[in-house]
């Protein structure tokens, strides 16, 4: 049995026929086709599918759609200005190298901007717990914690 | 992949929620932040009838501060443990676990709750229809043999929260509700150490908070989890420990608990009796983690083989021990 | 060289932007209308026979449109670099991970439904775990028209006379070492879609690292499968790793490509997480015997290797390892005889393919592990063992190998400094450091007919350039580097520059994104066609600007004269004079690069690769003696890469190499049992986190290599090659154990610490 939901996607109002079974993740890349946010594993070890939901960062591929019903929901597509800039994140992960296969990157994004929302200067410390939940093969991490670290204000480039 | 088809309640209350329990009962799995139903309901190794999930019963939440005890609603999410400042200070082995469970996003989505009703883990067991397929039928599915173990006649399955072994250091108790009735037991009870069926909560129960007994003087706590990353992993092994000093000056309290080593969360009942009555020296502390490790189960069912896992214990009991000492001022 | 405007300098990756936007198409994001979804059936049990096999219940599920088994691939099919491989299983399964039975429906819910209506009934057979134990005589065959288990696939290199140098050897040390199966990881999964167009031909999207290979794969098959002749176009969408691990073709592929003619739809295969763990092919697993011998000078006087290698049920690129092994075994370090014998033998286990390194790592572990040993024999703190031994530029290996460039001995100061290993070496206090070196090919690696890469160049009107290059980017930057050389040697704007590398409809032959060769090769190929073109564009210039094409030069895509700066004409105009005039022009290049290296003789000796990299990883670690437990205090990685075209992504290269390394040293390991993969996930298998990077840095050290691009060469895999031996070696620097066998966990560590403490106990006769 199908139902409705409605909530805030990327700062616009969406009203969903879901199947219960479904998660988030499912619904942005197979019913919204928003295809940036990924499945890596699809158990919630790798982060990939991290979205933000309600100022937190969570994983998708865990998350009950009907749990979704009322909540602001940011996926990487909803990062960029109205003008088509960049979010600061992003370009500092273009600048710093910190995007190699880019797999893993919408994730690590979503989960570093949680934090910058949250806490305007962070420690390395706080950057590397932001992310400890999202795996990268590629990068060795080093270039994705400067470039959270640049725009946090702590490092100039 | 995909889950199951399932019915998905979402009670509004309490007495709603009970009364469905009632209706459903065996039927029905109850979730909360989902980071571990979803996964079990991924890998086929539950297949529900219908979904209960309980976020939004409100008399679940919040950290309340009471005259002699701290009430948790059994919703709080592990994040809301971690940025608490009254657990940082007055319950720090509690705050300290809540603090390397998992990663970020598990922590937020998660709740204590469900944290302290997981299910017992083993590598045997914990994996697709794709992997059982091959392997012949164990205790913890329904089977009579045991893959771990050759000949295995009981499951070994471990069990690895990390706030439960916290929480029952500090003699935590849980409150239980049904239709009509309210059970408050101890923490320590609630896990029953059979593998095949690790909690003793009815089918038709909720779990609705943790009461945790304030403790008064001089008084220090820690917990300790052996991992092999620096986020993810669960413990495999851990210990929580809870020295207080009486009037006297001397130990008073102790209380050390073990965890990922067995298939429950164990009181090490003769470290009272080696610690109390004086102010234990490391040679003391060394004797109950001696104790914690023949407590303990080491089976060859995680990432790291069993004896190691087992020796490991009494590592991480004595440093427990030795990590509740830090705080208690004038002791070191 | 010396004002250079975009090599040398930090360009950021083009295809970054998309990514960050969520914009890239990963084979997991591309959809074609009427696609089916593929499944695959995998075996239950490691060895056994197939009594029945009944597909009736999927076939006649709502939304399945075909299944189908081995009895539906048409002839006698095989893939494989052995051709031992059939898609799909018939009679006898040999692994876990055989597959028996495939689906195509119109949801990947109902394929994955149709699964489980198929009914199998098996009879289950003892099975092979053991390598040793399969090459004993009259060990059960894997496969039975092979008289034995041992490949068909000897491996042998001898260089001088071992037997003699052994004699002579003042000091000598022989030590076994086991290395594990790790696995690759790739954060996006393996996957394609087989699409047949109306006159048969097939399209495959794919994430495949071998484009022209996997065409040719295809087109072998198609022909064994009744289609001779099909023109086979590969698409790549944008791919989330490899690593090796799309170095060769899988079942999947094939199976994809069989329900595609039987449906007469696009099919399309992803693997889920744990699909990727037990279906892929791992790093090859070793089991090395090593001697080595110096005089009492400390100078290498021999080198005896003899490996074993787990084959696995079938064989892919894992076999041919040893062909990789055999440079470090040769040529890291001079060391004069060498002897190197190694078996790849069939078992019931699961079988490898490349993964970063291609054996190297395998090799260099027991390698340089055995050389700390050495050292210690002979009195020797292990950095000056190694400096006395250091390969020089210009020479030439008992393997033929043509040094060239060669920074082994910078790399080591720089090493050495950083770490101040002479401050922390032999302190005890459970901190020690230890180093190891590495050798790897560093432009290009004759290991196939061809090394070559193909580059087709050409230019609007307006000064835009397109680069259609056989090079595939797997995240490593490759399309980077190429336009940074593109842009360069025309004089123009890096944002000029558009690159196309995914269509082998467009693009030309290049043998793979493999061997650290792509800057090397494909970068040489670029700039090969590059130069053709700018000499076409000067010698317009030099007519219409009445010079010789001798003094001009182009810097911002403007034309000038050198001895006269009033003489200028911007590109678009010279373009267009070519162009737009009775008989005109459109400047297009195309430069086709095959490295002079060498194919290896019968002996397996000859210049493998035009240039060799090198490096020196040096780490600091403190033990925990009561756990066993490692931590990294430091990290240095010290690489000779010719000349960092792009240290921004060299550097990326390096960390990521090292960290992967390190997870490969410490705790990535695929546990098995009898066959049965058991941590087939992220949270068991343990691939590190963002907590688990130590401080680290990356030390490019520039030797300036005549003949790669620029003076560039390889790095793409060195970054992991030396780590496991320089940790193994800190940690013996540290608490005086040595652990053999990969990967060095606190268990292992805890268990010599106690078996030291007792042989300590028994020799001061306690």
């Amino acid at each position: 049995m199908k139902q409705k939901i409605t909530f805030k996607l990327n700062n616009e109002e969406r009203l969903v026929e879901v199947d219960p079974a479904w998660t988030l993740l499912y619904v942005l890349r197979e019913v919204l086709e928003l295809t940036g946010t990924k499945e890596g594993c699809g158990y919630g070890e790798c982060g990939a599918c991290t979205v933000i939901i309600d100022g937190q960062s969570v994983n998708s591929c865990l998350y009950p759609i009907l749990e979704v019903e009322g909540r602001t929901v940011t996926t990487i597509e909803g990062l960029r200005e109205a003008s088509g800039e960049l979010h600061p994140l992003q370009q500092a992960f273009v600048n710093e190298g910190a995007v190699q296969c880019g797999f893993c990157t919408a994730g690590m994004i979503m989960s570093a901007k949680a934090l910058i929302d949250q806490n305007a200067k962070p420690t390395e410390a706080d950057i590397k717990e932001s992310i400890a939940g999202n795996l990268c093969r590629c990068t060795g991490y080093v270039q994705i914690i400067d470039a959270i670290k640049t725009v946090a204000g702590g490092r100039r480039t | 992949m995909r889950l199951p088809p399932f019915e998905y309640l979402e009670p509004a209350t309490v007495p709603e929620a009970l009364a469905m329990l009632d209706a459903y009962r065996d039927k029905a799995q109850i979730i909360a932040g989902g980071t571990e139903v979803i996964n079990r309901l991924k890998l086929r190794l539950i297949s529900p009838d219908c979904i209960m999930n309980i976020k939004k019963l409100r008399e679940l939440d919040g950290i309340v501060e009471q005259e002699q005890s701290l009430v948790i609603g059994a919703n709080v999410s592990l994040k809301e443990l971690q940025d608490s400042p009254l657990l940082r200070d007055k319950y720090k082995a509690i705050a300290e676990a809540s603090l390397q469970v998992a990663a970020p996003p598990l922590a937020r989505m998660g709740t204590i709750g469900g944290n302290i009703l997981q299910n017992t883990r083993c590598l045997f067991y914990n994996q697709s229809a794709i992997v059982l397929k091959g392997l012949e039928v164990c205790h913890k599915r329904g089977g009579t043999t045991c893959l771990a173990v050759k000949g295995g006649k009981r499951c070994f399955s471990v069990y690895q929260g990390d706030m439960a072994p916290a929480l029952i250091a500090f003699d935590a108790q849980c409150v239980l509700e049904k239709n009509g009735a309210r059970r408050t037991i101890p923490l320590v009870d609630l896990f029953t150490g059979m593998g095949t069926h690790p909690l003793s909560i009815e089918n038709n129960e909720l779990l609705t908070g943790i009461i945790v007994p304030k403790q008064n003087g001089a008084y220090g706590s820690t917990y300790r989890k052996l991992r092999v990353r620096g986020s993810i992993d669960y413990p495999l092994a851990s210990a929580a420990a809870l020295l207080a000093l009486g009037a006297d000056g001397t130990l008073a309290v102790s209380r050390l608990v073990i965890g990922a080593s067995g298939p429950a969360p164990r009181i090490v009942a003769g470290a009272p009796a080696a610690l109390s009555g004086k102010l234990p020296e490391d040679a003391d502390f060394a004797a109950a983690a001696e104790m914690a490790y023949e407590l303990s189960e080491g089976v060859d069912n995680l990432a790291l083989p069993g004896d190691y896992r087992k020796k490991m214990v009494r590592v991480f009991a004595r440093r427990a021990l030795q990590g509740a000492r830090t705080d208690i001022k004038g002791w070191m | 060289m010396s004002d250079l405007t975009t090599v040398g300098k930090k360009i950021t990756k083009r295809d970054a932007p998309l990514k960050v936007t969520g914009g890239a198409s990963y084979i997991q994001d591309l959809k074609i209308p009427g696609m089916l979804y593929g499944g695959i059936l995998y075996s239950k049990y490691a060895h056994a026979k197939i009594l029945k096999l009944d597909t009736t219940k999927a076939e006649r599920l709502p939304g399945v449109i075909a299944v189908i088994t081995a009895a539906d691939v048409p002839g006698n099919f095989r893939f494989g670099i052995m051709k031992d491989n059939p898609p799909l299983k018939a009679g006898r399964v040999r692994s876990t991970r055989d597959e028996i039975a495939a689906v195509a429906a119109v949801s990947a819910e109902i394929a994955a439904a149709a699964l489980e209506l198929i009914e199998v009934e098996y009879e289950e057979l003892p099975g092979i775990f053991d390598p040793l134990e399969a090459m004993k005589a009259g060990a059960p065959l894997i496969h039975e028209e092979m008289k034995s288990n041992i490949l068909k696939m000897p491996w042998k290199l001898v260089c001088g006379d071992v037997e003699a140098a052994k004699n002579e050897s003042a000091y000598v040390v022989s030590d076994t070492f086991r290395t594990q199966w790790a696995t690759h990881c790739c954060l996006g999964t393996s996957g394609c879609i087989a699409v047949f167009d109306m006159g048969n031909n097939l399209t495959m999207y794919s994430n495949t690292q071998i484009p022209s290979l996997a065409q040719n794969d295809y087109f072998e098959a198609l022909s064994a499968f009744g289609l001779k002749n099909r023109r086979v176009r590969i698409v790549q969408s944008a791919i989330g790793g490899g690593f090796g691990s799309k170095l060769d073709t899988y079942a999947y592929e094939y199976i994809a490509i069989l329900l595609s003619m039987k449906t007469r739809k696009p099919v399309k295969f992803i693997f889920s997480r744990e699909e990727e763990f037990f279906a892929t092919s791992p790093r090859q697993c070793t089991i090395t015997k090593i001697s080595q011998g110096c005089d009492k000078d400390g100078r290498l006087t021999f080198r005896e290797i003899e490996m074993v290698l787990d084959n696995g049920a079938y064989t892919s690129w894992g076999a041919t390892t040893p062909s990789v092994m055999m440079m470090p075994i040769s040529s890291l370090y001079k060391v004069p005889n060498v002897k190197y014998v190694a078996q790849c033998v069939y078992t019931n286990n699961t079988y490898s393919q490349a993964m970063r390194g291609y054996g190297n790592p395998q090799a260099t572990f027991a390698i340089e592990s055995s050389l700390d040993q050495l050292a210690e024999e002979a009195g020797l703190d292990p950095y000056e063992l190694r400096l006395r031994n250091a390969n020089e530029p210009g020479e030439l290996t008992p393997q033929n190998f043509k040094v060239t460039s060669c920074g082994l001995k910078e790399c080591m100061a720089e090493v050495v400094k950083r770490l101040d290993w002479k401050g922390k070496k032999g302190n005890g206090n459970g901190r020690g450091v230890g180093m190891a070196s590495l050798i790897h090919v560093g432009g290009g690696a004759r290991v196939y007919k061809s090394d070559g890469c193909g580059t087709i160049i050409k230019m609007d009107d307006r000064g835009k350039v397109d680069v259609l290059t056989g090079a595939t980017e797997i995240g490593q930057g490759s399309e980077t580097v190429i336009a940074q050389i593109v842009a360069e040697t025309l004089g123009v704007s890096i944002d000029d520059i558009n690159v196309i590398n995914n269509d082998t409809d467009v693009c030309p032959w290049d043998v793979g994104a493999h061997a650290s060769r792509s800057t090397f090769v494909a970068g040489n190929s670029a700039l090969g066609a590059a130069q053709k073109i700018r000499e076409q564009m000067l010698a317009v210039a030099a007519q219409n600007m009445d010079v010789d094409p001798a003094v001009l030069d182009i810097k911002n895509g403007v034309v000038f004269s050198t001895q006269d700066k009033e003489k200028i004409m911007p590109l678009s105009k010279v373009l267009r004079k070519a162009h737009y005039t009775p008989g005109g022009n459109m400047f297009t290049a195309e430069h086709f690069y095959d490295p002079p290296n060498e194919n290896f003789d019968k002996e397996f000796k000859g210049n493998l690769s035009v240039s060799y990299a090198y490096g020196v990883h040096g780490v600091e670690v403190e033990v925990d003696r009561e756990t066993g437990q490692i931590k990294i205090l430091n990290y240095i990685a010290a690489h000779d890469v010719g000349k960092a075209i792009n240290p921004m992504l060299l550097e990326g290269q390096i960390y990521g190499g090292g960290l992967m390394g390190i997870g490969y040293a410490l705790g990535e390991t695929m546990i098995y049992e009898k066959g049965h993969l058991k941590n087939g996930n992220f949270l068991d298998y343990k691939i590190p986190t963002a907590k688990d990077v130590p401080p680290v840095q990356a030390v490019i050290v520039e030797t300036d290599e005549q003949a790669g691009p620029f003076g560039a060469k390889g790095i793409g895999e060195p970054g992991l090659v030396p780590t496991a031996p320089a940790i193994a070696n800190a940690i013996y620097d540290a608490v005086g154990v040595r652990i053999r066998d990969l990967p060095i966990t606190p268990e292992k560590v805890l268990r010599a610490l106690q078996e030291k403490a007792q042989a300590d106990a028994e020799r001061s006769g306690a």
